[in-house]
């Protein structure tokens, strides 16, 4: 007999909600926004308790919240918490109304916990973390140089962070001494350390450096480091770096890296890491990374680069690669884009460095007939190294068999390399599904660039959306300067400007609904 | 193809594609448990009546070549992102409050998570924006805070209220 049948039964109206088993009316209660679902404690004694022990909130942590009935906080600190952002918890522990360590009434059922441009102590910040330690799946944390307190001036030692995370998956970790980003960061290192001269990193004082044995099953591992960095600090940070991506072996499968040399600084040479750092990286444990199918590596200092080229080179199953990296040399891409044809989607390599033969110390280009089998790629950015381009007074092509790319290519960036016309000719078939094209100084003049005939070509192409071309090379001829001011008039532009932009918004219904109709260009 | 027999709690037979309803964990555990080989054979479902099983049937032909709900708290969005329904769906799910709640306790009874995600995405939306008042007159709900209580609620409320 169902519920439903004895509520018709015993009460003269039937009331339908009310004959749901507590759990799915549990599981509607937290399918709310939190305004919703406290308002639903107003609604009877049955939904006030099923609100108060079904659902899970997510809130911010701000202790100077409140209105003349009191501060929230306490109230906040007491909720079932699935997701927490710290907006400001500077005060005592004991000001919140918990006994010890505890500051959350339940801590075991945090999943997210958000302290980015918060400002926290340092033990609020431990006992938060202590305390759902074993729980926590999404931890996204912002540190910085401390301004007044350091964790051993709160008698924090090591051992007090012995705790460890055993299911996050996810880590956001961003160290920075940027002032802009840093001001509300959590002060977790010392305030000499990453300024002034460089100088090692004390792991006594510092958590940071414990970090990298904190994680052993992250999937998702993004790390943001913005720091004027000397030699020293690079290298205990790199290896931070690299023991968190070998210690999530098994489960990593996102990594993303920004490591920024903070302003002013020279780039660093190109150095192995310190040997005390090497000692603490596992490298046959890094060699076993092989499964990642997102990486980005923003990487602006040399030191210890060739650890992170082999963590690209070992790569099989990458569908998103973006690099930044010096050097980044053509050999080492070329390797990777063969290892992970089959599974590439998009790929943006910047500053890459060209090969040069040693015979004859010329530049060689890089072959486009690489991403002849990478089936499934449709975003495709390469931008050359700034200190390679460098042209002297023979101009070679650097950039050869476009026409090699896949057909599923839709956006295409390329940046300072010298492109034949004839091959950007050949490649602006419309029969390809480009939607997005951007060429910047890939040539103005001789037989490199975009003249008016590949102006023409690609201004035509059906599906095309965007359009952005820095140079136009107007040398060639007269018909093929006439073709590219008429084109510019057209669009606006003054005749021999060498800039070119075009958006459509909705390249559905393209030359019945744009402004200019190009079958009425007359070309001659 | 196996077909199955459901018998409904008003006594009407509804013969099944197996693969149609294998959504259902109860059904599934049924049929497993009790062996059916023979087409004839009828698997009881005393808490169904026979409207609202064709209702879940409807439900699970349309998504029965759907692939299984992984349970993917690796991405674990924010609650709030989780309410995405699908016009099929939506317009699936127009019908009275009475049928409605039928049907999530039917895909609660029957184990078809998909179909009870729907529902109490649907009654969540129904909820949404609402004061208590519009819920209570909404559900059929009676008032049994007395306005001391209600006063107390409504001061402990009072952290999520500027959002």
């Amino acid at each position: 007999m169902s519920q439903n049948q004895v509520v018709d039964k015993n009460v003269t109206e039937i009331v339908p909600m009310l004959t749901l088993p507590a759990e799915i009316r549990g599981q509607i209660f937290n399918l709310l926004p939190s305004k919703d679902a406290t308002t639903c404690r107003l609604v009877c004694n049955q939904f006030k308790a099923e609100v108060d022990e079904f659902v899970e909130f997510s809130a911010d942590l701000d202790e100077t919240q409140g209105n003349e009935n009191g501060w929230y906080l306490p109230r906040i600190l007491n909720l079932r918490l699935r997701e927490v952002a710290v907006k400001s918890l500077v005060g005592p522990p004991c000001l919140f109304g918990h006994v010890g360590t505890q500051l959350l009434r339940y801590p075991h059922l945090l999943r997210r916990l958000r302290v980015v441009n918060s400002k926290i102590s340092v033990e609020n910040l431990h006992y938060l973390l202590l305390d759902s330690a074993t729980t926590l799946r999404h931890l996204d944390l912002n540190l910085a140089p401390p301004v007044t307190t350091s964790p051993t001036e709160l008698g924090l030692s090591p051992d007090k962070f012995s705790y460890k995370f055993k299911n996050v998956t996810h880590l956001s970790l961003s160290i920075s001494t940027v002032p802009s980003a840093t001001e509300e960061a959590v002060h977790f290192v010392e305030a000499q350390v990453m300024r002034g001269p460089p100088m090692a990193i004390q792991e006594d004082a510092i958590p940071i450096l414990l970090l990298s044995s904190k994680f052993d099953c992250i999937r998702n591992l993004r790390v943001q480091i913005r720091c004027c960095l000397g030699f020293r600090q690079a290298s205990q940070l790199s290896a931070l770096v690299l023991r968190l991506v070998s210690k999530s072996y098994q489960s990593l499968k996102s990594f993303d890296l920004d490591l920024i040399q903070g302003h002013g600084l020279p780039v660093s040479e190109e150095k192995p890491l310190a040997d005390s750092d090497m000692e603490k990286i596992d490298i046959a444990t890094l060699n076993r990374v092989t499964a990642l199918e997102n990486i980005r590596i923003i990487n602006s200092t040399a030191v210890g680069i060739t650890l992170w080229q082999n963590v690209l080179a070992n790569q099989k199953k990458l569908k998103c690669m973006e690099t930044d990296i010096l050097p980044a040399p053509a050999a080492l891409f070329r390797q990777i884009i063969l290892n992970n044809k089959l599974t590439l989607t998009e790929v943006d390599i910047g500053d890459l460095t060209l090969d040069i033969d040693e015979e004859t110390g010329k530049i060689l280009p890089f072959d486009m007939a690489i991403f002849a089998n990478c089936l499934h790629l449709t975003k495709l950015t390469l931008d050359r190294n700034s200190l390679t381009r460098r042209r002297g007074p023979v101009q070679e092509a650097e950039l050869i068999q476009l026409s090699h790319l896949p057909e599923k290519v839709t956006e295409l960036n390329i940046n300072y390399f010298l492109v034949p016309s004839d091959e950007l000719m050949s490649l602006f078939n419309p029969t390809r599904g480009l939607i997005l094209i951007s060429l910047t100084q890939c040539g103005d003049s001789g037989p490199f660039g975009v003249h008016g005939s590949v102006l023409q070509k690609i201004i035509t192409l059906p599906t095309i959306q965007f359009i952005e071309i820095s140079p136009l090379n107007y040398s060639v001829d007269v018909t093929e300067s006439q073709k590219l001011d008429l084109i510019l008039t057209t669009f606006g532009y003054p005749k021999k400007h060498s800039y070119f932009q075009l958006r459509r918004v909705d390249a559905s219904t393209p030359d019945k609904d744009s402004k200019v109709d190009l079958d009425d260009l007359e070309f001659q | 193809m196996p077909f199955v027999n459901l018998e409904s709690s008003d006594g009407d037979l509804v013969k099944v594609d197996v693969d149609v309803i294998k959504c259902s964990v109860t059904i599934n555990a049924l049929i497993e448990h009790l062996g059916l080989e023979d087409d004839n054979e009828v698997v009881p479902l005393q808490n169904v009546g026979t409207e609202t099983l064709h209702k879940v049937l409807a439900w699970a032909k349309h998504h029965k070549d759907d692939l299984p709900s992984v349970d993917d708290d690796e991405d674990d969005p924010p609650r709030e992102r989780r309410t995405d329904i699908t016009t099929w769906d939506a317009n699936f799910i127009k019908m009275e409050q009475i049928q409605l709640f039928d049907l999530i306790l039917a895909a609660n009874y029957l184990d078809i998570s998909g179909l009870l995600d729907l529902g109490c995405k649907i009654v969540a939306d129904m909820i949404k924006g609402k004061t208590a008042d519009e819920i209570r007159t909404m559900f059929n709900i009676v008032n049994d805070l007395t306005p001391q209580e209600q006063e107390q609620i409504r001061k402990e409320n009072e952290w999520c209220e500027e959002k």
